[in-house]
């Protein structure tokens, strides 16, 4: 007898959990739904559709200062505001000292700016790891400020064996090379150049200058006929 | 009365409740299960029940809003964006859709669409960190720097 009471009592236990379960809290949940959360926002974004920089920031998460300061650095810069631009440029830097790719940036405006020493100082404090195409030509101009042609070379040839299409960085060598009188050098370079651009009158010129300095009068006379054609 | 005749009155009970419930509100049903997708992030599934849900005019509160999120988590944007534009219409400042929307119209690059509504939010919440920044940068892409350095200025806390 009593083990049929103990049975009982669990049977309807178990069948109460169960009546809950199906009856009660459908109908509780009508009224009060759990709380979902909010996915990311998966922006097939600017990057893919615009070529501009994504939203990277989720629903709830913080942006962290340093990264709106880099962005206003930036910003700073391209409104030729630079000494606002390196205090932020710092200010990153002192909170974010490992991100080469600011200190990098933080050389340009200093560049930009006519602080040769600052920008050079400051590349020359990026381990050569994380020297980017960029800072490499950015290092290599600073050479090229302070005459120093031979240190610029390697930079400017390293940069084009990634990137041959850049005219305007193989123009940077060609005439660096003729300033050093290495005129065959140079025009090898002028060569490529024209071979991309046939119509840029302008390099055509400077390549009939460099066959001038370079002592073939014919050959510069012919490349000069062609820029009045 | 016996304990086995009320446990088989339970089990009626249970049996029955259920069944009406489910003959009664198919609606719910169907929206609790969209939802449990939606909280599980199987976008893909939910949609198709949300849209239903809408096709038959079922109302809940998140249901729309729920649909256009789902919609920009799988990166149906135009839908999304239809979604979010269609409730601001109806209420003009529900600030999580006016965030969704801006974001969705940087995403296509219509940074003079995302900017108002982005200054909408933050006339509702100024102090709002994020969404201030996302202004800043929707500014600065549509090339009105001087405003995106303001707006930068007082998300870090130089400006107030």
């Amino acid at each position: 007898m009593k083990e049929l009471i103990v049975r009982s009592v669990l049977s309807a236990c178990v069948l109460m959990i169960l009546f809950f379960i199906f009856a009660i809290f459908p109908a509780f949940s009508e009224e009060v739904g759990p709380k979902v959360p909010v996915p990311p926002v998966t922006a097939a974004g600017p990057s893919q559709a615009q070529q501009v920089k994504p939203i990277q920031v989720e629903p709830g998460e913080e942006i962290p200062d340093w990264l709106a300061r880099w962005e206003l650095a930036r910003v700073l810069s391209y409104v030729k505001r630079y000494d606002e631009s390196i205090a932020e440029y710092q200010k990153v830097l002192k909170e974010k000292p490992g991100l080469m790719e600011a200190r990098i940036e933080m050389a340009k405006v200093l560049f930009w700016k006519g602080d040769q020493t600052g920008a050079s100082n400051i590349l020359e404090s990026v381990p050569a790891k994380d020297m980017t195409g960029d800072a490499k030509v950015l290092m290599a101009d600073l050479f090229v400020a302070q005459k120093e042609y031979a240190k610029a070379g390697p930079l400017y040839r390293d940069y084009l064996e990634s990137h041959p299409e850049d005219q305007a960085v193989r123009l940077k060598l060609a005439d660096m090379l003729s300033w050093q009188k290495k005129y065959d050098a140079s025009l090898a370079e002028y060569r490529k150049i024209l071979k991309a651009r046939p119509d840029d009158i302008q390099v055509r010129r400077r390549y009939a200058f460099v066959l001038i300095w370079a002592g073939k009068h014919a050959d510069a006379a012919a490349e000069l006929k062609k820029t009045l054609d | 009365m016996k304990p086995s005749v009320v446990a088989a009155c339970l089990i009626v009970i249970a049996l029955l409740t259920t069944a009406a419930y489910h003959l009664l509100k198919p609606d719910w049903i169907l929206f609790r299960k969209a939802e449990t997708y939606f909280s599980e992030k199987a976008f893909s599934q939910a949609i198709p029940v949300y849209a239903r849900l809408l096709e038959r005019g079922f109302e809940a509160p998140a249901l729309v809003s729920h649909l256009g999120t789902a919609y920009v988590a799988t990166g149906r944007f135009r839908e999304a964006a239809a979604i979010f534009e269609d409730i601001l219409r109806k209420a003009p400042d529900k600030l999580q859709e006016l965030k969704e929307l801006a974001n969705i119209y940087v995403a296509f690059g219509q940074f003079k669409k995302a900017i108002p509504l982005y200054q909408t939010f933050l006339q509702q919440e100024p102090y709002n960190r994020s969404v201030r920044i996302l202004l800043a940068r929707a500014l600065s892409w549509s090339g009105r720097f001087d405003e995106a350095i303001v707006e930068y200025r007082k998300a870090v806390g130089d400006e107030t």
